[in-house]
């Protein structure tokens, strides 16, 4: 069996896992998972920027406010309807990427961090600043008649927890075609040494534009999914708390393997849905298990699975 | 094939090479030998396009180089092994080689026929390339160069701290690598390796390049070597 089928076989059974656990937990727990599926492809498309190429970005709540706001302002003013809502999110989310990806790509290192850090700062503010058709902080509802397509409600909880499931999937199944692709390989190898990579004739700012457009666009997917499924859009999923996510997501699922961004949400959910239930210092208890995992599982949860364990984990 | 035309290089304000000219020609193999810091990684540097020039040109069968963007450099036929080998050291071994074969999208062929030329490696391939000794290290750093088929291959150091067996095995693969036509440039430190092996060799002192003699010559006047190098 080769490397790429057993990572296909893989995420298949992870797909098939999440689809049978469905039967078997309470209706409060589907819903929980429901949304980390939505939250996963957000992590997913930032681990293919961050954990791939090696570009940490502090303003990818950018990207999942345009998807959310282009789907969201499209239904509500242009009266789309859910699916042709979503193209409009996700074109939305791609031109924004490209853009962001276009200058912000002019800087490295800590310069980028920084720069995509006020760039999600900026569209933060201009969606504050856009009020009368954003409604602010304050958000807006996407009403449950609006999410039917053809009679099919996407608001009910297992409707909900299969589409999400079903986009989940195709974009587990890109991410995992992408890092077996040579596209994937010369993104790890601008991550290890971008000089290098260049040296051996790669187009390093090209290959990294790419990797911000898809990145973005993925991110973006799960903004407009998000607002589909669960039928809110609001100001506070483009705060800074929403580009930190992603990459606590990753960190503690581990970078660079396909399935981690899903561990990481799962596990970050449940310990803050767990731990608020003792105290309000549920973020403090994160943050203790986030500084344990960085000091004795520096490479997250599926990194060490993969250096221990199963060497091919994609 | 190979004609760096009256150079000019500078890091910033520092100027490093000064009108410097050599020509390389398919099936030679040609070494520049200077002491340290003379300007001949900076040299290999710029035919790669790493470092701007400031006057001059470098042209490659018919092709300016010196205007191409540096990724297009190894397009045209062109590999380098740095000093240092410059392995991607986190991937493994097989990684290495992949990333070296897609560069002209070559097939399992080429891959086997580099893995016949290091059998060492086919034994590694799943191994980290941080994790072999450094003489397997630069067996995969020539074996990831000679995936992307080159026509001309530029080698800063190859021989640097390996031992004799494996220098010796370095050596052979030059050499096959120039009957196969193609041609070398060589940066290289150990005396016996140049005068075994090069055609020709250019003396670079200061950023300037002093002499370019017959390898014949330097074997029968072997106080160039002295005067040049202080070694005898």
């Amino acid at each position: 069996m080769t490397k790429k089928s057993k990572a296909l076989a893989l995420h298949l059974f992870t797909i098939a896992s999440l689809a049978g656990v469905f039967f078997i937990l309470p209706e409060y727990h589907s819903g929980i998972v429901a949304r980390v599926l939505v939250l996963t492809i957000y992590a997913m498309g930032y681990n293919l920027l961050f954990g791939y190429t090696g570009l940490l970005s502090l303003g990818h709540a950018l990207f999942f406010a345009s998807g959310m706001y282009g789907l969201g302002l499209a239904m509500q003013y242009l009266h789309l309807s859910p699916i042709t809502g979503l193209i409009a999110g996700l074109a939305f989310a791609a031109f924004v990427s490209t853009v962001i990806g276009f200058l912000a790509l002019r800087t490295s290192g800590v310069a980028f961090m920084i720069v995509t850090l006020m760039f999600a700062q900026a569209g933060y503010l201009t969606i504050l600043l856009l009020g009368e058709y954003t409604r602010g902080d304050e958000g807006f509802v996407i009403k449950q008649s609006q999410r039917m397509i053809s009679g099919f409600d996407l608001s009910d909880a297992t409707n909900r927890y299969f589409v999400a499931l079903a986009l989940f999937s195709v974009c587990l199944l890109i991410i995992g075609w992408i890092v077996q692709s040579g596209f994937g390989k010369t993104l790890v190898a601008i991550r290890e040494n971008e000089e290098r990579a260049k040296m051996l004739g790669y187009n390093v700012q090209l290959h990294k534009w790419f990797a911000v457009i898809i990145s973005g666009t993925m991110s973006g997917a799960a903004g407009a999914i998000y607002a589909l499924l669960f039928g809110y859009v609001g100001a506070t999923f483009a705060t800074v708390q929403y580009s930190i996510f992603p990459l606590l997501y990753v960190l503690l699922g581990g970078a660079g393997t396909t399935i981690g961004p899903l561990i990481g949400a799962l596990f970050m959910f449940y310990l803050i849905d767990i731990s608020s239930q003792f105290t309000n210092a549920y973020l403090l208890i994160a943050g203790v298990a986030l500084i344990f995992l960085t000091l004795y599982a520096p490479q997250g949860l599926a990194g060490v699975v993969r250096k221990h364990v199963i060497r091919w984990l994609p | 094939m190979l004609n760096v035309k009256n150079i000019e290089v500078a890091y910033d304000k520092v100027q490093v090479l000064f009108d410097v000219s050599f020509d390389v020609k398919s099936g030679e193999i040609f070494c520049l030998l200077g002491r340290n810091g003379a300007g001949k990684t900076t040299a290999l540097k710029s035919i790669m396009g790493l470092l701007p020039l400031k006057t001059g040109s470098i042209q490659f069968d018919n092709q300016t180089l010196s205007t191409m963007a540096p990724y297009d450099v190894p397009k045209q036929g062109i590999a380098y092994v740095p000093q240092g080998r410059g392995l991607f050291s986190e991937l493994t071994v097989a990684q290495n080689i992949e990333i070296g074969l897609m560069v002209k999208n070559s097939g399992a062929a080429t891959r086997e026929r580099v893995l016949d030329i290091f059998p060492r490696l086919r034994e590694r391939l799943k191994q980290r390339a941080d994790t072999l000794s450094g003489g397997e290290q630069q067996m995969l750093a020539m074996a990831r160069a000679l995936s992307m088929e080159p026509k001309l291959l530029l080698l800063d150091e190859p021989t640097e701290g390996l031992q004799p067996s494996i220098i010796k095995l370095i050596q052979d693969v030059i050499v096959n690598m120039k009957q196969a036509g193609v041609a070398i440039v060589l940066v290289e430190h150990h005396i016996e390796t140049v005068l075994t092996i090069a055609d020709r060799v250019a003396f670079v002192e200061n950023g300037r390049c002093q002499k370019i003699a017959e390898i014949n010559d330097l074997k029968n006047n072997p106080e160039e070597i002295h005067r040049y190098l202080g070694v005898n």
